[in-house]
């Protein structure tokens, strides 16, 4: 027993010591290699598919990576739920709790921890994609347009609202499995559902996430699209609406606070009873 | 360090309406071992769960180095090792990863998280597998890691919710070799277990519960003067006749007698050395050969179940 105990390491130190193991776990886990693989095969369908099918590569680099650019959102999804929904249930469902939560550690620092850790890995693949794509660009177009920094941007803050809400379910669900069935059904098949249904109603679903994702792709335009109805038969017309990038920076940037500090406060007071 | 490092004040959970700890209070002093026992839903290990931030009290005060652990569970905890259930680890982290992780998180320097990691890895038997990945470990292995991690920043807490759960018979001695260890190093420890016998034999004091409320609480000394029936195992070299066991049985202090086996039975006793000494010329005088004449050292388990019975 030593005379002097330890004073735990302050609430900063201990963060960037969650999150370079939690780095670690991401590192060696098969949800990375699998993420890598998507984004990969992305990049391997959309450069090999256009000449299989006889079809020209676009001579203007922002349509050429628009073609690329239009997967992302999809992308993110899933390295969102890969690296955020496990994130806090499965610190009860593995009680892997029992270990970490009686040592002197607040739960808000663990989670900040492991938020960075998520968000670390995926920008860098994201990164990883658009730098891939950008060469692309250059190689086959010979040009590689700005505006690809401003989708990059949207990417990132969609990822950030994304990886929240996941880690807000996870910090919800019982298990970690339950979280990222939720999560996944819940942006590609409810929010996609109700997006349609609001625009056939002609009611702008700008507040909605998977409106605010598409930013990333209109931005490569070049002027940016404006909203325009769209006829859906005999007398009857629908808005295709376009979302305002403020609006939609602002609204991905509140999903992503709001959803963190939701998941700090559950996690907070989650109990390991079981 | 205070003089009663873990103080429990009227400690209270509820789930949904059950009561499962009820107005708990409990004072564990400096250097002392306290053994928390009680069936199966008793409330011990709610308990434990209460004083290591992984549930949270329905009302009262639980202190841990004077340091409310409500209040502010990081102060707490700071100077706290503990094993609660069979904890989980991260796969795929390596033991010496494991320790290295914690012990930066209790604000080790590296230069005592290696010295300790060779230190603890030998003590808890797993120096051998010390790069492997935890995924890969039996639960006895594990239970072992928790142990490690419990005593790797030396606290002068400990905290152990049936710390030999999951070990082999092997595991159980060397688990047993290490509580005694501990104890000649005048840690404090708190711990909950089924091993009655470890119990007696490892702690000073013991506290009983059942159905979420204190029954008991006494040292194991105490005990041992109130509690004068004592069960004593007898082997001989030729089978026993129930004449015999008869004629035993009607000795002066024999309130029970239990025939185990052919050669082998049990009688409990109540009485004092010079008697027991006398129930032993009286046995060899039946004309039994005597080979094994001892105290089955369970007085815990004696008052354990009658105390466990009367409070049902």
């Amino acid at each position: 027993m030593r005379e002097q105990p330890y004073t735990p390491s302050s609430d900063t130190s201990q963060i960037c010591i969650v999150t370079r193991y939690e780095l670690y776990k991401h590192m060696r886990s098969k949800g990375i290699l699998a993420v890598i693989a998507l984004f990969i095969l992305v990049i391997v369908l959309q450069t090999a598919l256009l000449p299989l099918l006889g079809i020209d590569y676009p001579d203007d680099p922002s349509e050429f990576v628009q073609g690329y650019v239009s997967w992302v959102t999809l992308l993110i999804l899933f390295a969102a739920a890969a690296f955020s929904t496990k994130e806090i249930a499965s610190e009860f469902d593995k009680r892997t709790g029992y270990l970490m939560f009686p040592n002197p550690l607040k739960r808000e620092v663990f989670l900040v921890g492991k938020f960075i850790a998520s968000m670390f890995i995926i920008i860098v693949c994201l990164v990883g994609f658009y730098l891939v794509v950008a060469v692309l660009s250059l190689i086959i177009t010979d040009g590689m347009p700005m505006l690809m920094f401003n989708s990059l941007g949207f990417a990132l803050l969609y990822a950030f609202a994304l990886a929240s809400l996941g880690y807000m379910l996870s910090a919800i669900m019982k298990t970690s499995t339950t979280a990222l069935i939720l999560h996944v059904v819940l942006i590609l098949i409810v929010f996609s559902m109700i997006q349609g249904i609001l625009m056939v109603a002609n009611f702008d679903p700008w507040f909605l996430i998977n409106q605010c994702g598409d930013t990333i792709s209109y931005i490569m335009s070049d002027p940016y699209p404006v909203s325009q109805p769209m006829p859906m038969g005999p007398g009857a017309s629908m808005t295709m609406f376009i979302p305002d990038p403020a609006i939609s920076a602002a609204i991905m940037f509140i999903y992503g606070t709001v959803s963190t500090a939701l998941a700090a406060v559950l996690f907070r007071r989650r109990e390991l009873s079981t | 360090m205070p003089d009663e490092p873990i103080v429990i004040e009227g400690l209270t959970k509820s789930f949904d309406g059950f009561i499962a700890v009820d107005n708990l209070s409990l004072r564990v002093e400096k250097n002392t071992f306290l053994g928390f026992l009680g069936p199966n839903g008793a409330g011990k290990t709610t308990t434990i769960k209460m004083l290591t931030n992984l549930i949270r009290a329905t009302s009262g005060k639980a202190y841990l180095n004077g340091v409310d652990i409500i209040a502010d569970p990081k102060a707490a905890l700071s100077d706290v090792g503990a094993v609660v259930e069979t904890p989980e680890f991260y796969p795929y982290l390596t033991p010496v990863e494991t320790f290295e992780y914690l012990g930066r998180i209790r604000g080790m320097g590296m230069d005592d998280i290696k010295r300790r990691t060779e230190e603890v890895l030998e003590i808890v038997k797993m120096d051998v597998e010390r790069d492997k990945k935890i995924g890969e470990f039996s639960k006895g292995m594990k239970q072992r890691i928790a142990i490690g991690q419990a005593i790797f920043h030396e606290p002068s807490i400990i905290i152990f919710d049936e710390p030999t759960s999951g070990l082999d018979p092997r595991g159980r001695v060397e688990v047993r070799e290490l509580l005694h260890e501990l104890k000649r190093q005048n840690y404090t420890m708190f711990m909950s277990s089924h091993l009655l016998n470890d119990v007696q034999d490892i702690c000073d004091n013991i506290a009983m519960m059942n159905n979420g409320r204190l029954i008991n609480r006494m040292s194991v000394e105490e005990l041992g003067t109130i509690q004068n029936v004592t069960r004593m195992l007898v082997r001989v070299l030729d089978p026993v006749s129930s004449e015999t066991i008869g004629d035993i049985r009607s000795y002066e202090g024999v309130e029970m007698v239990d025939a185990l086996a052919e050669k082998r039975f049990a009688i409990d006793f109540k009485g004092d050395d010079v008697k027991r000494h006398g129930l032993l010329e009286h046995i060899e005088s039946l004309g039994l050969r005597v080979v094994v004449f001892k105290d089955s050292g369970n007085a815990v388990e004696t008052y354990y179940l009658s105390q466990i019975k009367e409070s049902r």
